[in-house]
């Protein structure tokens, strides 16, 4: 774990130097002590991108890893209960507002939660199946229902200005984060980081029959909600200024799970590590390997599913 | 007379989905410092019971007193410190150690937020002692068999420091060996103070261990009182809708059934 | 080991928490902004303008100003539609000197900057959509860019203190301003003079004819906009404020899709909503196909010949040399010149479209007749003249 974290650190400053300026590729000393232009991309472009990039990360991972204990399902992402189709929705319709940033994010943030809301609600409605099933397939149906109201809105977006930077968020990419972003998601990202690590004893026991646990004194429901209010509100928040960034919730706790087993205090902050490395590197190559940007969930796509395959064809799986 | 330890008094409870009641107008005193065994043939609604005594199902009308305080008076933690559920069966996902697995039993004891600290795991090392079972606590559980690992749910239990503790058909899956050492290890409780309610459809079971007796039939508690003024042939008989025999020796009770239906009256001991 | 790795998380994300609190917030695109740029070093933070004898100031369509002490050298364009910048840059002379770095293009026949640039092998060329740290490499004094691209591409370009000079040219009167911020960008104001007055000429000259028209009078005209993506063929028509309607209604014609809902980008029409509209003649154009193909394809189809504008034979090509003549690049005073020409040809007899023509390249671009022969007449399609 320690190794992670190190291995953690030297990404994020070898991020630092890495890019397409002055020529692809690093950036040397030299050059950085004497061109200013070099200094303030680092200062102002490269570090809150890396640092976002970290925290999408691991709250993707870890998020990933607390629903998939949760739901009991290693195919759950942290946005399937309605959260991404909300967050796509909602930012959609701040980008056609025409709103700045902070109403695009801000609206990304509340319709993810009105979906994960939504799910809740529908579920609680639904007549049969366990809570699980009733809440899996509410999920589908509020991202459904997200997802064809976005479909409207890129009817309806401006061609010009409007309709690439919705397309540009639905694939997901940092190439505009600054300070700004940073600011304005830090406090939603560490409070929900800090809430799931906290609780990630607790999450064994969530993970138990209902009554066992309520016998051990917790109280599941609430105990589940607030973890999953957590593990949303960090999803909510960083696919705000990222768009949808797929495969990182789904891929990351696996890895994770098979290099610190299946127990959650463990998985979860090896997920959050591994979830920063991760997206560090698939942002890093998104951003030098052509002299566009590549969006970042074409990045993670392509990665996650080489790493997934690699992962599923090893022997002695457990999938658990 | 003390306060009973748990008491259900005028408890009607049904299940939403099906509108049959399961229980009606029931009353029942669980009294500490003892082993109650509810007893009765499969789907009477022991189960049911237990979670009513837990708090985990609410009844529809009367209610279930723990120590003179009805249940929702207590938060989900008090509940937690006050009673413990060994259930039937239980599938470990993750390779912990016994230890660990004990260890979770300490979460009544742990706000949400908190991680077990050095005398949690104290307590889920004397847990483990206390089943016999602490040599093997950096073992995983997912490589002990079925008799072990339902010692080993026990222990978790324990480790909660219960003044309760429920059993949901504890001896189903065991083998001789491990029933006999199941049970004595719940004998053993009582003598520390903490008092145990188990369902069971065996009857050799019941009479093995338990002071008390509850015996259902059908959604109704039929008859409970004393082991030795409960558990008797007639009762039984009707309890479980076939012919048994009960003998008494030494002070202790035995039940013969076999498939004629004539029991022997005589019995030659062996 | 649990509670470290929790000591660490929380560490990385106070430090990320106080790196975020005490780096200054840097200016939004929004007007007033001032930055001085130069060549190479630069303090980060915003300065103020002081007043500079030496230094000039240039207000762009946005109306942010932005100070530069000397003129720029190494100027970037970028970003879509950029040939809506780069042709009406190049009006000035200074440009192929100044100009390093420009985008490619994404239609015509042919690269039209190469013919009026002659240093434009040296150039740096862009992908239409590349990073902000390509931009950058390319070491720009000033980033020219299509107004509505502020928040996208432009947000990170000024976190990089690198000034940019927002543009529209997507309307006749934008024409007139967006001149006036080229005049300014080059400190050369006669030359904005020269081509305002030009453009002002080319449209009032139609306009003064067309005034007499009484509405009755004016033809009823569709104009079409062809296009082909991902193998499905589409006939679009423009919104209400883009210059393919105003060239229409300058011209004297009434545009028949005034009267509905139009999006805010080309409209997607059905054949069916073409017959309705009925109208009196049919101006089609293109901009990644063969518009002679197109024309020959419409022609050929019978769903089509059945429309009265096609039976008529006023079924028309946009002419098209490097880029088509309807779209807001230079080249629509040579569109409207010539859609009031076809719309109401008893107004213009005396039009001579290729004195037109030539004018148009020998004031602009400084074309000799021998390259406009060349380069230009061999190489428009449609219907010219």
């Amino acid at each position: 774990m320690a190794l992670l974290a190190l291995l953690l650190a030297a990404l994020f400053l070898i991020s630092l130097l890495l890019g397409r300026y002055p020529k692809p590729g690093f950036l040397s000393v030299n050059r950085l002590m004497g061109d200013p232009m070099a200094q303030t991309l680092i200062l102002n472009l490269r570090l809150p991108r890396a640092l976002v990039a970290i925290m999408l990360g691991m709250s993707l991972g870890t998020a990933g890893a607390v629903f998939q204990l949760i739901f009991n399902n290693p195919l759950v992402e942290p946005g399937f209960l309605g959260v991404s189709q909300g967050a796509a929705f909602g930012a959609a319709l701040g980008i056609i507002l025409g709103g700045g940033a902070w109403l695009v994010q801000g609206f990304a943030v509340g319709f993810a939660f009105l979906g994960l809301g939504g799910s809740y609600f529908l579920a609680q409605r639904a007549r049969f199946g366990g809570w699980v099933l009733r809440l899996v397939m509410a999920g589908i149906v509020i991202s459904a229902v997200f997802s064809s109201g976005l479909g409207v809105l890129k009817y309806i977006a401006d061609p010009l200005s409007q309709l690439p930077e919705i397309t540009f968020w639905l694939l997901g990419g940092l190439w505009s984060v600054t300070w700004v972003e940073v600011r304005s998601i830090i406090l939603l990202v560490a409070a929900g980081m800090l809430i799931m690590l906290r609780m990630r004893w607790r999450l064994n026991i969530l993970a138990l029959e209902d009554e066992v646990a309520f016998s051990l004194g917790v109280a599941p429901g609430r105990e589940r909600a607030l973890i999953l209010l957590s593990a949303t509100a960090v999803t909510a928040a960083v696919v705000s200024v990222s768009g949808i960034v797929s495969w990182v919730g789904l891929i990351v706790p696996h890895i994770a799970r098979r290099l610190f087993g299946a127990d959650a205090r463990f998985s979860l902050p090896g997920a959050a590590l591994i979830g920063g490395c991760f997206v560090l590197v698939c942002d890093d190559l998104a951003r030098t390997l052509l002299t566009g940007e590549i969006p970042l969930g074409i990045m993670t796509a392509l990665l996650g599913a080489a790493l997934f395959s690699w992962l599923m064809t090893r022997r002695s799986i457990k999938v658990r | 007379m003390e306060t009973p330890l748990l008491a259900f008094d005028q408890v009607s409870f049904q299940y939403r989905e099906s509108q049959q009641s399961v229980f009606n107008n029931l009353s029942l005193s669980i009294a500490p410092g003892t082993i109650t065994a509810i007893l009765g043939p499969n789907g009477v609604g022991k189960s049911t019971l237990l979670a009513l005594a837990l708090g985990w199902r609410k009844p529809q009308a009367g209610r279930v007193l723990l120590a003179g305080r009805p249940l929702n008076a207590y938060s989900t933690g008090e509940l937690g410190r006050w009673m413990g559920l060994v259930p039937q069966s239980e599938d470990p996902r993750f390779e912990y150690s016994l230890l660990e697995y004990v260890l979770l039993g300490r979460a009544p004891h742990l706000h949400p937020l908190e991680m077990p600290a050095e005398a949690d795991y104290q307590a889920a090392h004397e847990a483990l002692e206390t089943v016999g079972m602490a040599h093997l606590q950096d073992r995983s559980i997912t490589t002990l068999s079925g008799g072990e690992r339902q010692l080993v749910l026990v222990a978790r239990t324990l480790a909660q420091k219960p003044r309760l503790v429920l059993l949901d058909e504890p001896t189903s899956h065991l083998d001789l060996s491990n029933k006999i050492r199941l049970l004595n290890i719940l004998r053993s409780l009582v003598e520390q103070g903490i008092s145990v309610l188990l369902t069971t459809h065996e009857p050799e079971v019941a009479a093995a261990v338990a002071t008390h007796l509850v015996l259902m039939r059908a959604g109704q508690v039929q008859h409970a009182g004393k082991l030795e003024d409960e558990f008797t042939t007639g009762l039984l008989s009707e309890t479980y809708g076939v012919p048994v025999q009960v003998l008494r020796a030494d002070g202790r009770r035995f039940i013969i059934w076999g498939l004629d239906e004539n029991l022997p009256a005589k019995v030659n001991l062996e | 080991m649990q509670s470290k790795v929790s000591k660490i998380l929380i560490t990385f994300l106070l430090a990320a928490s106080l790196l975020a609190a005490c780096t200054p917030a840097t200016s939004s695109p929004q007007p007033p902004a001032e930055s001085s740029p130069q060549s190479a070093s630069q303090p980060p933070a915003v300065e103020v303008q002081q007043a500079e004898p030496a230094g000039y100031t240039v207000t762009d369509s946005l109306g942010r100003e932005i100070s530069f002490e000397t003129p720029p050298q190494r100027i970037v364009v970028t970003g879509k539609a950029h040939i809506m910048i780069i042709d009406p840059l190049y009006t000035f002379p200074e440009a192929s000197q100044r100009v390093v770095a420009l985008s490619k293009v994404g239609q015509g026949s042919g690269d039209f900057t190469r013919l009026i640039d002659k240093n434009y092998a040296a150039k740096t060329i862009l992908e239409t959509e590349s990073s902000t740290e390509q931009i950058a490499a390319a070491q720009p004094d000033v980033v020219l860019l299509k107004s509505y691209l502020a928040d996208t591409v432009g947000k990170p370009l000024e976190e990089l203190n690198i000034p940019i000079i927002y543009l529209d040219f997507e309307t006749p009167e934008q024409y007139i301003k967006d001149l006036d911020t080229l005049g300014q960008l080059f400190q050369n104001p006669q030359r904005a003079k020269e081509l305002e007055t030009f453009y002002a000429e080319q449209s009032s000259r139609i306009s003064q004819r067309t005034a007499e028209l009484k509405d009755e009078d004016k033809p009823r005209v569709l104009v079409l906009y062809y296009s082909e993506r991902d193998g499905e063929v589409a006939f679009n028509v423009p919104p209400l404020g883009w210059i393919q309607t105003l060239l229409v209604e300058m011209g004297g014609g009434i545009p028949v899709w005034k009267d509905v809902e139009i999006g805010k980008g080309w409209t997607k029409v059905g054949l069916e909503q073409i017959a309705a509209w009925d109208a009196d003649q049919i101006y089609v154009t293109t901009y990644q196909s063969d518009i002679e193909q197109v024309i020959a394809t419409i022609k050929a189809d019978p769903k089509w010949q059945t429309l009265r504008a096609m039976q008529d034979g006023k079924l028309y090509a946009f002419p098209v040399d490097y880029y088509s003549w309807d779209q807001p690049d230079t080249r629509w005073a040579l569109g409207l010149t010539w859609l009031a020409a076809k719309m109401n040809p008893q107004l213009f007899a005396d039009l001579d479209m290729e004195q037109e023509v030539r004018n148009f390249y020998k004031t602009l671009y400084n074309l000799d007749d021998a390259a406009i022969n060349e380069n230009i007449l061999a190489r428009i399609k449609g219907d010219y003249p």
